[in-house]
């Protein structure tokens, strides 16, 4: 199968003032298409910060990464924001939806600033099928705050869709939620996975660490223990 | 208990001031320049409306004021005629009292090197009306009233000091003008503040007995000609019968005409007469306009500055709310929470009053070192309570708003629930609605300001650049002063002139030299009938010699200049410009016409182009006749740039005759720049006060922009994180702003038609062709403004990883 992501010896380190953090060291790893990738570790390891260094939000201090086959290690800011764009599904803790904007707006954004131009039906005909896959078909013209956190999350992950990324990445997707709600997000990423998705996601909950195929734990940046993958193989 | 909870407020106050010294420098800097520059406008409107003048019983003090228009109502002149005066002064009621004063500038010829200065001959009473007080000695006696001619001095605390170096023993010493000894009798107080009558910023050194001014010692004095020297103070216990004094006075002087001119038809016809005019208003004759302009100027610019502040305090309110929820949540009801917010925005504005105060104070300094003589009682202007008072309750009132203001923003009853909020954006915000009405009062203001102030600027330096008809390049003006004119026969003096003129001509480093007046310094305005239509003109007059024209290089129309003998017979020529001459032919040529002129038959031998002087609206119609060479005014023109010297021109002048000395020298274009002053005055002004505009537009832009930005910041960093480009992000932006630029540029133009409707006396000079090029510089440069201060505050957001954009906004 394909390999979406590869990271080789990835470092992480933040420099402030007092002190250098080593958020990140030496993690290699890749993701195949189709995978379910759980990140999971005790807080304050690195998680999030693997996970933004993945959907190219911030750059590695060292190692070099992949994205299918293509060397993104050191891309300019707005080619990054290309990369992100056609390859790459967010999906935050606190959904991150644009209040001023409606839930048809908000799931049309990446369709917007593609590279390739869409025309309004084929934008309204992309936004509505997300929309429909994730449940809220007819919540279209409501404001991101006239809707319950589960349902805000569900909006992000058609969000994330639409433009047919190669990978989701995922951060803590209930940690805002109830477990009700939660668990419905988590079903409709399995249910996505299902469909052929790629999706990795960072999450403390063992329970729905349980729920992805491979298992992969951090502590103090280092990979503890990554079940073989079929790229370790 | 209640001490010690607002020590601990004031700590807390002054610890958010010290972590946040970028807000607090803008915030102090903002305040004390704006305010500054208030304080300065207010206290010269204070000085010019309500402070009374430092004179006692300044209600009852008047300047009398005589107007002269001749038998066809042309205006001659306004003041007092020599004669005029001291018949007033002799012949006055015992229920009033009068003072005379004859203003002008002297050389004292007894220290060891001629100093020129501002010189004044009084009556006794010009110093007890004024109420002065002496640091040494005393005020003239009785014994030295006029017509007594008892020399006597009165020197200013700054001659003291400067020229005598502050002797003690200066009553023994005395002072030479024009061959009299003047002994020292007094030394006026420092604290003497002189009535600017005459002009502004005028700073009396040395005053004198009255009989000694030069009209009585050259016998000048002419009842048909206004003495721009004279000055009649009068002070009257009778404030309520004003009317009736007046009256009284013209009747005196239409009896003393009548007199005089009983025989001299034209002159019966001439309507002369009398007006008191309180001191008080006869003083304020400085650019009241001028000084109504900088005060809404530095309004505009304040309120401008405010709207700044407004939208930072309003941030920092937005970005407290956490802290303001924890006080909430341990019980601060909420007058606690308005007086947390009053006492930290206080703090910085108090810590704000001693600039605000040392602003002004430059700002006073640089008034009267340039402003001096355009701005009434400039020496006036210092630090004083009133200044102290009204930074104070402006700064109190602007933080009673101010904490107001942020005060409404804070829901209160939510802000419990603030702290148990995790989620993002559900916290306070200032509107859209308000940042865009900030932005576009800001806009409205700027604009309208800087489009005036581009307008002003442009016309004064139009006046500034246009021709003036001659050049005075090279050209310089040396005025000389007799040394002994009473004790030296009027043949020898003229004779010493024509030889001094000669003197000066050989000089290696002088092209030319002529005996005249510059006329950017002096022409007289005199009856001048045409005989055959029998019609009389009040043309501008100067007695000039041959080599004038010539040296001035004004061109004749028709005729020719005088030559060198008619000036020496004084013959009875005239040269006119054009402007005169279209009056006494407006169809035919005036050249040879007959004239009748200082009770003589003139003949119009030449016809010069016309003067276009900084200040004549319009051109006045001049005539020129030939100087006698009784006053010894000479005009040089230099063969190089390089400056004359005085003490070469005086060697020059000694070797000669000791008769003379110089009064003063200085090259012409002096004249023309003093001429020009309020121009340059109002290009400095304008121009100083566009850059401050502009630079308090960008930083306000930019605070509320930025701010706006900083708020938005997790929605730029999630349409950066779903593949947003940086250009995607600032057209945004710039599109979020258009509303409000438009807005504000609207309501600018809006704003300046209303001013231009309300002061359309004053303003609609300015509107020409030249207006579609200012109103679209202002446009371009505001338009830029906003552009920029989009541009700045997201920078940062756009040249880092996205991830910065996105993590928490309390770090
Ligand atoms: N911008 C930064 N500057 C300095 N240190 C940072 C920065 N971002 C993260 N760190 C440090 O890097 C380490 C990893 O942080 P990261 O946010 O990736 O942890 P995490 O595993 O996601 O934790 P949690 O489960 O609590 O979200 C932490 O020690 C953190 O303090
Ligand atoms: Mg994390």
């Amino acid at each position: 199968m394909n390999e979406i992501l590869k990271l080789e010896q990835i470092t992480k380190v933040f420099e402030t003032e007092e002190l250098e953090t080593h958020a990140l060291s030496g993690i290699s790893l890749s993701i195949h298409q189709g995978e379910y990738v759980s990140i999971s570790g005790p807080s304050g390891c690195g998680k999030s910060t693997l996970l933004s260094i993945m959907g190219l939000l911030d750059f590695a201090t060292s190692g070099k990464y992949f994205i299918e086959g293509h060397d993104v290690t050191s891309l300019t800011l707005n080619q990054a924001a290309k990369v992100r764009n056609e390859k790459i599904g967010f999906i935050f803790q606190s959904f991150n939806l644009i209040d001023e904007l409606s839930v048809f707006d908000n799931v049309a954004l990446p369709l917007r600033y593609h590279s390739q131009k869409f025309s309004n039906q084929e934008i309204e005909q992309r936004v509505l099928a997300r929309l429909e896959q994730v449940g809220l078909s007819h919540r279209i013209s409501h404001k991101p705050n006239q809707l319950s956190g589960g349902q805000q999350q569900r909006v992000a992950i058609a969000r994330a869709l639409v433009a047919n990324p190669s990978i989701l990445l995922v951060d803590e997707p209930t940690g805002n939620l109830d477990s009700k709600a939660g668990d419905q997000v988590m079903d409709l990423l399995e249910e996505l996975n299902k469909q052929g998705t790629t999706i990795c996601m960072v999450t403390h909950d063992p329970r729905y660490a349980d729920m992805a195929r491979i298992k992969v734990q951090l502590l103090d940046g280092k990979v503890l223990h990554a079940p073989l993958t079929k790229a370790t193989a | 208990m209640a001490l010690t909870s607002q020590g601990y407020q004031l700590k807390q106050a002054w610890q958010a001031i010290k972590r946040h010294p970028m807000f607090s420098v803008n915030v102090i800097a903002t305040i004390a320049i704006t305010l500054g520059a208030l304080l300065c406008a207010t206290t010269l409107i204070y000085l010019m409306l309500v402070k009374p003048l430092p004179y006692p019983d300044m209600d009852n003090l008047y300047v009398a004021k005589q107007s002269m228009m001749d038998q066809e109502g042309g205006f001659v002149g306004e003041g007092f005629s020599y004669p005029a005066a001291k018949h007033l002064y002799k012949q006055h009621d015992k229920n009033v009292e009068v003072a005379l004063s004859y203003l002008t500038t002297d050389v004292i010829t007894s220290l060891s090197e001629p100093v020129t200065i501002d010189s004044g001959y009084i009556t006794p009473e010009w110093f007890i009306l004024l109420g002065a007080e002496f640091t040494l000695g005393h005020n003239f006696t009785v014994q030295q009233n006029m017509d007594n001619f008892s020399p006597g001095a009165i020197i200013s605390h700054q001659l003291w000091q400067e020229q005598f170096s502050g002797e003690q023993n200066i009553l023994s010493k005395s002072i030479d003008i024009r061959g009299v000894s003047h002994p020292i009798v007094g030394v006026l107080a420092a604290s003497f503040v002189e009535p600017e009558v005459k002009n502004l910023g005028r700073k009396t050194q040395l005053w004198l007995t009255w009989d000694y001014n030069w009209t009585e010692q050259m016998a000048w004095g002419d009842l048909s000609s206004i003495d721009g020297a004279v000055n009649v103070l009068i002070k009257t216990d009778d404030k309520a019968n004003i009317k009736r004094l007046e009256n009284q006075l013209n009747r005196q002087q239409s009896d003393l005409w009548q007199q005089e001119f009983a025989n001299h038809v034209n002159f019966q016809h001439w309507q002369i007469s009398v007006a008191l005019v309180e001191l008080s208003n006869e003083i304020y004759q400085g650019q009241t306009e001028l000084i109504y302009y900088v005060f809404f100027a530095c309004l505009g610019i304040f309120l401008i500055a405010m709207t700044n502040i407004t939208n930072l305090f309003m941030s920092r309110t937005v970005e407290q709310q956490r802290n303001l929820a924890i006080h909430a949540a341990i019980g601060a009801n909420k007058f606690k929470v308005f007086s947390l917010l009053f006492s930290e925005y206080g703090l910085l504005l108090f810590i704000s009053l001693p600039f605000v105060l040392a602003i002004a104070y430059l700002g006073f300094y640089l008034l009267q070192q340039y402003l001096g003589s355009v701005l009434p009682r400039a020496n006036e202007l210092t630090l004083s309570w009133f200044s102290f008072g009204f930074s104070f309750c402006v700064l109190l009132t602007l933080n009673t708003l101010f904490t107001y203001i942020c005060r409404q923003l804070v829901p209160y009853h939510q802000l419990r629930n603030t702290l148990s909020q995790s989620g993002k954006g559900s916290g306070i915000q200032i509107k859209a609605s308000i940042r865009t009405s900030l932005i576009a009062t800001q806009i409205t203001i700027a604009a309208t300001l800087i489009f005036i102030n581009l307008a002003m600027f442009n016309q004064a330096y139009r006046t500034i650049k246009q021709p003036i008809g001659i050049s005075v390049d090279n050209l310089w003006q040396l005025r000389l002063a007799e040394t002994n004119p009473t004790q030296t026969a009027p043949e020898a003096l003229r004779n010493d002139l024509i030889n001094i003129n000669n003197a000066l001509n050989q000089h290696p480093e002088i092209a030319k030299s002529t005996i005249s007046l510059s006329p950017l310094i002096w022409f007289g305005n005199y009856p001048l009938l045409d005989v055959e239509h029998n019609k009389q003109y009040t043309p501008q007059v100067k007695l000039v010699d041959d080599g004038y024209f010539p040296m001035l290089s004004q061109s004749f129309i028709a005729g020719d200049n005088f030559t060198e003998q008619q000036i020496l017979d004084s013959e009875w020529v005239m040269i006119i410009n054009e402007k005169l001459a279209s009056l006494l032919a407006p169809a035919g040529n005036a050249l040879d016409k007959k004239v009748r002129f200082w009770g003589r038959d003139y003949r119009i031998i030449g016809i010069v182009q016309g003067l276009h002087l900084p200040n004549d609206r319009e051109m006045p119609p001049r005539a020129y006749v030939p100087d006698k060479r009784k006053r010894a005014n000479i005009m040089l023109k230099t063969k190089t740039d390089n400056p004359m010297k005085k003490a070469d021109l005086l060697q020059v002048v000694r070797s000669v005759s000791s008769n003379y000395t110089i009064r003063a020298v200085a090259p012409m274009i002096d004249d023309k720049n003093r001429l020009l002053f309020i121009q340059y005055t109002t290009l400095a002004v304008t121009g100083g006060l566009t850059i401050l505009t502009l630079f308090l537009a960008i930083i306000g832009l930019y605070g509320i922009l930025s701010y706006s930005s900083q708020l938005r910041r997790y929605e730029i960093g999630t349409r950066l994180a779903i593949g947003a480009k940086s250009g995607d992000i600032l057209s945004m932006i710039f599109k979020d702003s258009v509303n409000a630029l438009l807005i504000g540029l609207v309501g600018s133009v809006l704003a300046s038609s209303l001013l231009f409707l309300m002061f359309s006396e004053q303003l609609n000079q300015l509107i020409n062709t030249h207006t579609i090029v200012w109103v679209a510089a202002t446009a371009t440069t505001v338009t830029g403004i906003t552009l920029l201060g989009c541009y700045l505050p997201i920078r940062k957001y756009l040249s880092n990883p996205v991830i910065k954009c996105l993590r928490a906004i309390e770090e």
